[in-house]
């Protein structure tokens, strides 16, 4: 059976993906003109690339509110 | 040295472990920066004079519209069309007439930012936008001041600390461009990361517990759950790089 990863996104919603789909997703967010960053949750470390070891990820958009 | 009034001020606060009248002392002297009087920024205005911090500069070039009074708590129905700094300086005076406000309404750009923060001893981030943001993080750089970041969209909220030459800064973490627009929110957010913000300050100034540097907090209003990341320096930060690590 096919390796899964656990992708959690901040901005809600959570799904399963193959260790491919982690990697586009990984580079889609990093190439994203306003930026945002993956993290490996069981480490809480902020990651740039997937481990075929990783379990889960959370997905960071970059937020910019505050006034 | 605590006048007798200020004893009583501050007596809940000078009662915890750590804090004392010697960190009441150290918010006596202290002079903070903070760039923004809109939703961060009423939130640790507010907290940080009421704390008895010495000098709050607070710079932002905005008028206060209706749309601003769902979380912009300095700021009330009478104020709208007014300076945003100068309903900030008449509340903040209100909640702590000890506390010495400089209410400046200028828009903060490369070429007065240093001039604003001056001789401020660190940099609070109240911003609506990433542009301004990288800005002050440059400054505190290369003023070797600490710089409180946060930030807010709906019921989400971020926050970190960054001691330059320590900890990871703005740009090490955040790799983006400048975007700016508008964006949603409900004003108990920028209550909740504003509030972090403040403790930060005030755990700064006092120079008590353990900073939230290297870590980025992420906040989780919908779902009630906080998490952090571990984030570290960028050797090759355009922002930071060039620091000789201190930590």
């Amino acid at each position: 059976m096919e390796r899964k990863i656990k992708v959690r996104f901040a901005s809600g919603g959570e799904k399963e993906v193959t260790v491919e789909e982690a990697k586009r997703i990984l580079d889609e967010t990093y190439d994203d003109p306003l930026g945002g960053l993956v993290a490996d949750v069981k480490t809480e470390k902020v990651i740039d690339q997937i481990d075929p070891d990783l379990g889960e990820i959370f997905v960071l958009d970059t937020i910019i509110g505050g006034g | 040295m605590l006048s007798q009034e200020e004893l009583e001020r501050y007596s809940r606060q000078i009662l915890i472990n750590g804090f004392g009248e010697e960190g009441q002392a150290r918010l006596k002297k202290a002079k903070v920066f903070i760039a923004g009087a809109g939703g961060l920024g009423s939130i640790t205005a507010t907290y940080l004079a009421a704390a008895g911090v010495r000098v709050i500069r607070v710079v932002d070039h905005d008028t206060v519209e209706l749309s601003n009074l769902n979380r912009q708590i300095l700021h009330r129905d009478e104020d709208i069309g007014k300076n945003k700094v100068d309903s900030a300086a008449k509340r903040l005076k209100d909640i702590n007439p000890e506390v010495k406000i400089e209410a400046i309404a200028e828009k903060i750009t490369e070429a007065n930012i240093s001039k604003l923060v001056a001789d401020s001893d660190l940099i609070v981030d109240a911003m609506d936008n990433l542009p301004t943001r990288y800005l002050l993080n440059k400054t505190a750089i290369e003023k070797k001041i600490p710089f409180f970041h946060g930030a807010v969209n709906g019921f989400e909220g971020r926050a970190m600390t960054i001691i330059p030459g320590q900890t990871a800064c703005l740009r090490c973490v955040y790799r983006g461009a400048v975007v700016e627009g508008s964006f949603p929110v409900v004003g108990v957010t920028p209550g909740v990361i504003g509030c972090i913000q403040a403790t930060e300050v005030i755990k700064y100034i006092v120079g008590t517990g353990q900073l939230l540097g290297n870590r980025l907090l992420v906040y989780d209003g919908l779902n009630m759950k906080f998490t952090q990341f571990k984030v570290k320096r960028d050797p090759n930060c355009q922002h930071c790089g060039a620091l000789k690590d201190k930590s």
